[in-house]
């Protein structure tokens, strides 16, 4: 008897043991990933699309870093900052075990070097305006100083930053890859290629590139908060959606985006469906107006009826439920976002009396243009839009444009009705509402509505000053219902990441900024 | 033959000149900031303007040519505006890969669509000759991503043998997924071609008399029945090679081949003058070279063709 229960005792810690065990990470193995195209360079003051932000804060990092689910801000290579009671200086510790990965130390004034390299107009780097605010950027850009005087090297790990005006932002700008810091002594040595040899201080390192195939990153021994538990990190670079779900389930690849068509079959399949996972992202999908043209961009009443007669819902059903209905600039879980917000529920009848209130009773006599990208699945979305409109009477067309001269059209307001998308280059409210909503971002400046509100201009003007983050949140609920009112752009839906992972992957979090680290990401073998 | 090889090479030169002036203000004048296309949507308008001038695009468009120009006559044909690297470089790679591919349709095609339709005509009417020459109609007719997808289905996800898509060395076993969905329609067109050119020949008086002498079929196949239906059959490779190294786009994405196809869509796309001026050069100049190889052919084929 005794025998027995010692037997059955010891069994039973044996299990438990190897349950344990199994739950444990453990280094070692390849991750095979996926972008939609090859991201041609890494080097932080070259980067400007989204396939290098995917991957870029694997091998890139800065004085911070974002969290893997993209909503916090953490230690990077500075290891503590304080700002002034002003907010115009901040002094960053630059820990002293951070490393590059050719071995040389991380530095305070290999950070100035970094950010000067960006700022640089030579450079030509498309994110040189995070640095906007710096104290002696323009000198420096006009050539009249040798160095940004803002940029001050305290000690050999003691880096000052001073700013022109407060910026509550600044610090998520920061964290941005293309505030990564990197290694001047590479950057000598490799001078046009720097791009595809990048070395800067993140967990990867860059490995073996193949053009327009594939890219690998090798884990970094020397990193500063360990090294990752994967030996390897591989991205493929695969455009077709369905290429990649079939190499997935082929066994071929560890992580897939799930197509719309794709989603059901998965969500059902016993060796894939607790392997789904998503993120809101800091997305917001809307109907552009262009503010300058008649009768949309004078008449409110027929910015509303717009929105009362849209049926997101439906599109939201078409979706399969992946994506959140916009309320407001601003997606769920952000600082701005306001649960109570009314959104404009479907209401036929409410948008018909708006119509006759803009006056058009019968509807409008006329063909308007809606512009979009040519992707299909947007294409069927604003086929919805379409009927939906039609029913109050706005007869629209849609017109698909190619992305230079979308982009054009969209810049220089060549366009009555557009759909288009936000997705926020840093994690804070000010990267939704400053480009959109300020008059100064006008031409350029992703004010692609052309609105010019003083009221609220004065409000995102306050929310970069403004430090204390309950009152930023009533700045922002301010701005979100100044603009859920005035509709120049027709708030829609916010996107929700969904994706796949091979089984035997371990702690994948998807990003909700589109930028996935894969530092605590562990397979099993 | 070298003096007609060399007036040939030489009267390329003023062709690719005209052909990169063209290509030149093609994409100079299609909407597109390429400045803005560099900068990405999300830079404000002075870092735009500022990379305008750093990449000189604010110059002229006759001085914009005639930079490149100066620098292309001394073998320089420029930098990428996407990645920044030598163009000569990233052509090098994705044009040995859309070779690799090209080389091995075209053969299969060739052998195979050469020996079904010389078989096809001369067993006219025969149960043979009607099964080749559906299955080319059907090769020809069906939209190639429907029958990629097709192969990549039944191969990959039903039996597991294939691997759906990707690259390695390019001689290896992810060439035969987009071979096959390429040669279908290859194959089907050389096996038509070949059954019409062959059946012209045999209905000519020369193989009735060799027939009639008693000669060896064997030999009279090989001698004037083959000989004779290469002059179509070789126009027909020459220009099938001269599509297919403008790329394949479709196919490239489909099973994740990246060739000429996807590396000049993406420089069109992108604005990116370097990419794309080098690439249709380097595009124009290999078309022109195939046609001169096979012109020299059809000399080699037909004795009553001489280039003296």
């Amino acid at each position: 008897m005794k025998k027995r229960l010692l037997t059955w005792f010891l069994l039973g810690i044996v299990l438990i043991a190897s349950a344990a065990a199994s739950a444990e990470p453990h280094y070692g193995g390849t991750f095979r990933g996926f972008t939609s195209a090859d991201p041609k360079t890494l080097d932080p003051a070259a980067l400007s699309s989204w396939d290098q932000a995917v991957m870029a804060a694997n091998v890139l990092e800065g004085l911070v870093r974002l969290s893997p689910s993209g909503q916090e801000i953490e230690p990077g290579v500075a290891e503590s900052w304080v700002a002034s009671e002003d907010g115009l200086v901040w002094q960053f510790e630059i820990r002293r075990d951070a490393k590059f990965h050719n071995g040389d130390a991380v530095t305070a004034a290999d950070v100035k070097y970094s950010f000067e390299r960006v700022i640089n107009p030579k450079t030509r780097s498309p994110r040189a305006w995070i640095f906007n605010a710096v104290a002696g950027v323009e000198e420096f850009r006009a050539g009249e100083a040798p160095e940004v005087s803002g940029i001050r090297v305290r000690d050999e790990h003691l880096l000052e930053i001073e700013l022109v005006e407060a910026l509550s932002p600044f610090l998520a700008m920061l964290a941005s890859p293309s505030a990564a810091v990197v290694s001047e002594r590479a950057v000598d040595e490799y001078g046009d290629l720097f791009g595809q040899n990048v070395v800067s201080a993140g967990p990867f390192k860059l490995s073996e590139w193949r053009q327009n195939l594939d890219l690998t990153l090798d884990a970094f021994e020397d990193y500063w908060a360990g090294r990752p538990y994967l030996d390897h990190l591989q991205f493929r670079f695969i455009l077709d959606e369905n290429t990649r779900m079939m190499e997935l389930m082929a066994g071929q690849l560890d992580w897939a985006w799930i197509p719309p068509a794709y989603y059901m079959q998965v969500s059902r399949d016993p060796n894939f469906k607790d392997s789904i996972r998503q993120a809101d992202t800091l997305h917001v999908g809307y109907l552009a107006v262009n503010m300058e043209k008649e009768p949309f961009g004078s008449n409110l009443a027929l910015r509303q009826a717009i929105r009362y007669a849209i049926d997101e819902e439906a599109v939201k059903d078409s979706l399969q439920g992946r994506e959140n209905i916009a309320v407001g600039p601003f997606p769920p879980g952000f600082l701005g976002h306001d649960p109570e917000a009314t959104p404009y529920p479907r209401n036929v009848e409410m948008a018909k009396k708006l119509m006759a209130e803009a006056g058009y009773p019968d509807g409008i006599d006329q063909t308007f243009t809606v512009m979009c990208q040519p992707y299909n699945n947007l294409i069927k979305i604003m086929e919805i839009y379409q009927q939906n409109l039609r029913e109050i009477g706005i007869d629209v067309e849609i017109k698909p444009t190619e992305g230079g001269e979308y982009l054009s059209a969209l810049e220089t307001g060549n366009y009555e009705l557009a759909w288009a998308a936000t997705v926020a280059d840093y994690a804070d409210p000010d990267a939704f509402v400053y480009p959109l909503y300020y008059s100064g971002s006008i031409d350029g400046g992703g004010n692609v509505a052309r609105y010019i509100n003083p009221d609220i201009d004065r409000l995102i003007e306050e929310g970069r000053l403004q430090t204390d983050s309950k009152k930023r949140q009533a700045i922002y609920e301010e701005i979100a219902r100044i603009a859920q009112e005035d509709l120049p752009y027709i708030n829609l839906s916010h996107n929700i990441w969904v994706d796949l992972t091979s089984p035997k992957v371990k702690n994948h979090v998807p990003s909700a900024m589109d930028m996935h680290i894969f530092h605590r990401v562990w397979v099993e073998q | 033959m070298w003096r007609y090889i060399r007036a040939r090479v030489l009267g390329a030169i003023p062709i690719l000149l005209g052909m990169s002036l063209i290509v030149f203000l093609f994409l100079y004048l299609i909407p597109g900031d390429t400045a803005r296309l560099v900068a990405g949507p999300s830079a404000d308008r002075a870092t735009v303007e500022s990379i305008r001038t750093e990449m000189g695009l604010d110059a002229p468009w006759y001085t914009q040519y005639l930079r490149f120009f100066s620098r292309a006559i001394r073998g320089d044909l420029g930098t990428s505006f996407q990645s920044r690297k030598p163009v000569v470089q990233e052509i090098g790679v994705v044009l040995k890969r859309t070779l690799q591919l090209t080389v091995v349709v075209q053969l299969l095609s060739f052998f195979i669509g050469g020996t079904l339709g010389i078989l096809s005509a001369l067993w006219r009417k025969s149960v043979l000759d009607k099964v080749v020459m559906a299955f080319s109609v059907l090769g020809l007719s069906l939209p190639q991503f429907w029958s990629a997808l097709l192969f990549q289905m039944f191969f990959c996800a039903r039996l597991g043998l294939l691997p759906p898509s990707g690259y390695q060395m390019g001689w290896d076993i992810y060439i035969v997924l987009p071979a096959l969905t390429l040669t279908w329609p290859s194959a089907g067109l050389m096996a038509r071609i070949t059954r019409v050119a062959v059946v012209d020949v045999v209905g000519q008086d020369y193989v009735r008399t060799a027939r009639a002498k008693g000669i060896n079929p064997l030999k009279i196949a090989v001698k004037h029945i083959a000989r004779n239906a290469l002059i179509p059959m070789v126009t027909l490779v020459g220009t099938d090679i001269s599509r297919m190294i403008g790329g394949m786009i479709m196919i490239e994405v489909i099973f994740t081949w990246p060739g000429m196809g996807k590396y000049v869509y993406d420089a069109l796309i992108a604005k990116d003058f370097p990419a794309f001026q080098a690439s249709t050069l380097v595009i124009a100049a290999l078309i022109i070279g195939i046609n001169i190889l096979v012109d020299i052919t059809y000399g080699l084929i037909d004795p009553r063709i001489s280039y003296e």
